[in-house]
């Protein structure tokens, strides 16, 4: 069940076969390349991809600022599927601010692999969204900027 | 309701980067032209033309010619576009899946060279 206040879908044809992406997800050494855009780093401090294995990533910005964050998977199923969540961390412990779990799913295609992610949240998004956007380039700091500004305007009007 | 997203897409993207962001500010505060908006950046006219160009692009601020004078203006109704938390989420997530995409095709194309 898709709730679309809370949760969101994307779907993409990947020229590469399903191996491929499989690989780009569950090597660090590939992971870490695309999970975060330039020039905010990724490191992987845990990648144990089985289910109740831990998902550690540490994004570095710029101006040296580093946002951790520790996820689960639930769910493995080797080039077809792949479920976490921040709602728990390594062997199933709960954590403290639960806020979404994502959904991947790799199917064949004819000219590669289509990959889906289905990312459900909670609704207490507020209180989460400048953590999650902070290691997005500063979209965080962007998001703040824009409200304010949003604000004069519609003052000055 | 997709059909905005990619627009949205080039919205972060046109976000992302600290200059940017202080050019929306300043015409936050009303329209200017490109060579006043310039002055307090220490970089060369091109660079900052560049800048301009990609918030042009994705439709935050408009910009008209008179003259030989560029008066760039901010575009309210863009920004509201980009008032929901889950569209940042989305916008976060088309991103990954973007870089995703670049990244296996390259990983593919040396995975088959070894072939």
């Amino acid at each position: 069940m898709i709730d679309t206040r809370y949760d969101l879908t994307i779907s993409r044809l990947l020229k590469a076969p399903r191996r491929t992406v499989w690989r780009a997800w569950a090597e660090p050494e590939h992971f870490v390349k695309w999970w975060a855009p330039a020039p905010v780093v990724t490191t992987s401090q845990e990648h144990d991809l089985r289910a109740g294995g831990g998902f550690s990533t540490t994004m570095c910005l710029e101006d040296g600022t580093e946002h951790a964050g520790h996820g689960c998977f639930l769910d493995v199923v080797e080039h077809e599927r792949i479920v976490f969540t921040d709602a728990l961390q390594a062997g199933w412990r709960p954590n403290k601010e639960p806020f979404m779990t994502a959904i991947i799913t790799l199917e064949d295609h004819p000219d590669g692999t289509t990959y889906s992610a289905l990312v459900l949240h909670n609704n207490e998004a507020d209180r989460q969204k400048h953590a999650d956007m902070g290691f997005e380039s500063g979209w965080g700091k962007a998001i703040e900027q824009l409200n304010q500004l949003a604000l004069q305007l519609s003052r000055s009007i | 309701m997709n059909n905005y997203q990619p627009s949205l897409d080039s919205v972060f993207h046109a976000l992302s980067d600290p200059t940017r962001r202080a050019i929306v500010q300043r015409l936050g505060q009303g329209s200017a032209s490109v060579s006043e908006l310039a002055v307090p950046f220490k970089m060369a006219l091109p660079s900052f033309m560049k800048h301009v160009g990609v918030l042009e692009a994705s439709g935050l601020i408009a910009t008209r010619k008179a003259g030989r004078v560029r008066t760039c203006t901010i575009n309210q109704e863009r920004f509201r576009t980009i008032d929901t938390w889950l569209d940042e989420q989305r916008a976060l997530w088309q991103g990954r899946t973007n870089r995703l995409a670049d990244y296996v095709e390259t990983l593919a194309a040396k995975e088959s060279d070894l072939d």
